[in-house]
């Protein structure tokens, strides 16, 4: 009723400062997540359980982990390093994803900010303070525990340092369901691997 | 603070309505003034001149009976006033020499359109000239004369009254302060065409003699706007106005030109939202409505309805919600209560997940080296049958998965990685997809390796020590025509 006697108001509101635009579009964002929060939640998670999702994800990271070992064997390497595995792990990971995540596409643009830095020169690290923890210090960052902890997880989970408490959490949540399939996908096919391996390795001299 | 405007003025202001009054041949000069003032101007004088005179009729009535009422009990009005004794006597003095003038003819109203506006435009006049508190004097004059939609008005603004004049509560009296104040800021206050756009679609319902005076409630003075959105934001959640809808409106877009018109009026829509639904069913349990723009969410019975507390309310119920989703998720959180301990929780096992996926990446990195090219398309297809084949014996995918193990060149490296991950594999095992493991177990390496790594899994279970030392300690054909068999059930 009272909306019907502002429909001219809103639209003079509408093109309004880019703040209430913002808060507008947050509110009609906060306003669809609570509609359908749950609902999106148990989505993102039964998507990431499902085995054809699993299987996908197994045999691109087949195919990356191939292009990485030949890469690296065109390069003259023959010890394709964890760490770039595991990237390579991270990135299909990300990329199955399809972007809808915060951190999928965290992971996607830090392979591309990596790249970049390689070419500019390395800053110097030392720069940095190491902060000498007093007891006051303590005192105060010990007070909001459960924020210290939700800063905690926003480190762990890539690409969400500043991100508001709510989507923090989803955030997680579709992450610890992404790990989760991640780690049953290459355990899988760490065995399936081990398995064809020792016979070539058998055959070696 | 608006007892004190009252109080102040109490003598200029008569002197001034007399000269006013004893001068109409200045009105025209007035007229022209008042004519000029910016609001009135958009007004639209021959609209209001319409207005008026098109009331005028309608309100003659309820005019001479207020007068009759003013005129014939004076002390039942000082006592309305707690602070305004002064001003009711000025305005009785001012309502008497108006009624004089009314009962005398008609005329007044009947009048010519100039003459109506000028007497309208010279109290508007003096307001001009005259401080602002001077404007609450002469204005319920021309409130009287050329008041369009005074019964509409007396009514929302008595509901004002009661709010935002303590002392006043008669419909009456403070029917006219309320209107001394709006109309005597009218010609003050400096009107946008914003505000013009937006006050024209609101008071559109409420007549179009509404505006000159739909304009002067949102262009309260600073104190009186103040006053009312201090009321409105303690009494907000609470029931407010049980006038019709214009009267909040009021309020809300009297809000909102105070403050900034988007902010502001986000908000007071918000609220206005809230109230309308708080007040309809203020005990409902909350179902989320999904409007177009604003969560609409109604107070539950017992629990406060401010504003602040019904967002706060509601930004827990989604933290909580996620929290929740989160405990399902992480295992062993069930019995973990309180987001501090079971964000611990989570943090740990985000860790312990991460790690596993280093681990395996790890062990991928060794077995990359050997062999990937021309399995690859057996691998996958292994892996499709592996997750969609049964399940297996739990026992075997743990021996399994310990012998797995052994496969790493690293083995110093891995082995705080090993316990670690072998305690989060044997939970993701027994919590996730223990078949899917298991499965993926049999195809057993050769157990060459087996004694040489057996040291490591000191830190295991009991049962996976158990197994692990059977395992160990069996003969490797044994070993291999058991993975053999079971390569074979495959």
């Amino acid at each position: 009723m009272v909306d019907s006697l502002f429909p001219s108001i809103e639209t003079t509101v509408d093109d309004a400062s880019p703040e209430s635009r913002r808060k507008r579009r947050r509110i009609s964002e906060t306003a669809k997540e609570t509609a359908e929060s749950s609902e999106i939640n148990q989505e993102s998670l039964k998507r990431w359980r499902t085995n054809r999702v699993q299987q996908i994800y197994a045999s691109k990271l087949v195919e990356a982990l191939r292009r990485v070992r030949q890469r690296s064997n065109d390069g003259g390497k023959i010890t394709s390093a964890a760490r770039e595995i595991r990237d390579t792990a991270d990135r299909v990971l990300a990329a199955s994803a399809r972007g809808t995540t915060r951190w999928s596409r965290a992971v996607l643009a830090t392979r591309v900010r990596a790249s970049l830095k390689k070419h500019k020169k390395a800053k110097l690290t030392g720069a940095r303070k190491p902060r000498k923890d007093t007891a006051a210090e303590r005192k105060r960052s010990k007070l909001p525990a459960v924020e210290r902890k939700l800063k905690i997880l926003g480190r762990l989970v890539p690409g969400c340092r500043k991100v508001t408490v709510p989507n923090l959490l989803d955030e997680a949540t579709d992450y610890i369901a992404a790990l989760e399939m991640q780690v049953r996908a290459m355990e899988s096919l760490a065995e399936l691997l081990a398995a064809a391996a020792p016979r070539s390795m058998l055959t070696r001299p | 603070m608006d007892n004190e405007l009252f109080m102040n003025t109490e003598l200029p202001p008569p002197s001034e309505m007399a000269m006013h009054f004893e001068q109409p041949s200045s009105s025209s000069a007035m007229l022209n003034w008042g004519l000029m003032d910016p609001n009135l101007a958009r007004n639209s004088p021959p609209q209001d001149c319409f207005m008026w005179e098109k009331s005028t009729e309608q309100q003659q009535s309820i005019f001479d009976s207020a007068l009759s009422s003013l005129v014939s009990s004076p002390t039942p009005s000082n006592s309305n006033f707690s602070g305004g004794g002064g001003d009711g006597f000025i305005i009785r003095e001012l309502i008497g020499k108006l009624g004089n003038i009314g009962n005398t003819s008609g005329d007044i109203y009947g009048a010519p359109m100039n003459g109506n506006v000028s007497r309208s435009a010279s109290c508007y006049a003096t307001p001009m000239s005259s401080p602002p508190p001077m404007m609450n004097r002469t204005a319920p004059l021309t409130e009287f004369s050329g008041d369009p939609g005074f019964a509409e008005r007396a009514a929302k603004f008595s509901c004002f009254g009661s709010r935002s004049f303590n002392g006043r509560t008669n419909s009456g009296i403070p029917v006219n302060n309320g209107k001394i104040v709006n109309s005597g800021k009218l010609t003050r206050v400096s009107s946008t065409p914003a505000l013009k756009a937006l006050a024209s679609p609101e008071f559109a319902s409420a007549a179009r003699p509404m505006i000159p005076a739909g304009d002067s409630p949102p262009k309260l003075p600073g104190e009186f706007s103040r006053k009312r959105k201090s009321v409105s934001k303690g009494k907000s959640k609470d029931n407010p106005l049980p006038a019709a809808s214009p009267s909040p409106s009021f309020s809300k877009t009297a809000e909102r030109k105070e403050v900034s018109e988007e902010k502001g009026g986000k908000r007071r829509r918000e609220d206005e939202g809230e109230e309308e639904e708080g007040n309809k069913g203020g005990n409902d349990t909350k179902p989320p409505e999904p409007p177009k723009d604003y969560i609409h969410v109604r107070a539950r019975r017992g629990q406060a309805t401010d504003s602040h507390s019904l967002a706060e309310r509601v930004r827990r119920e989604k933290i909580g919600e996620r929290m929740k989703l989160l405990q399902d998720l992480v295992p062993g959180c069930n019995k973990v209560t309180g987001k501090a301990l079971m964000l611990d929780e989570i943090i740990n096992y985000v860790q312990s997940l991460q790690r596993q996926v280093e681990f395996l990446s790890m062990k991928l990195s060794s077995v990359n080296d050997t062999r990937l090219e021309f399995n690859v398309d057996a691998l996958v297809s292994k892996d499709a049958m592996i997750s969609s084949s049964g399940s297996r014996v739990h026992e075997s995918g743990l021996q399994l998965e310990s012998l797995s193990h052994h496969n790493y060149n690293n083995n110093s490296q891995l082995n705080t990685n090993v316990s670690s991950n072998n305690m989060m594999l044997h939970s993701p095992m027994k919590s996730l997809e223990p078949s899917a493991l298991a499965r993926g177990f049999t195809h057993l390496p050769t157990l060459t390796q087996f004694t040489d790594t057996i040291s490591q899994y000191q830190m295991f279970s009991e049962e996976d020590l158990q197994s692990i030392v059977g395992m160990g300690v069996a003969h490797n054909p044994n070993h291999e025509s058991q993975s053999q068999n079971m390569k074979i059930e495959l």
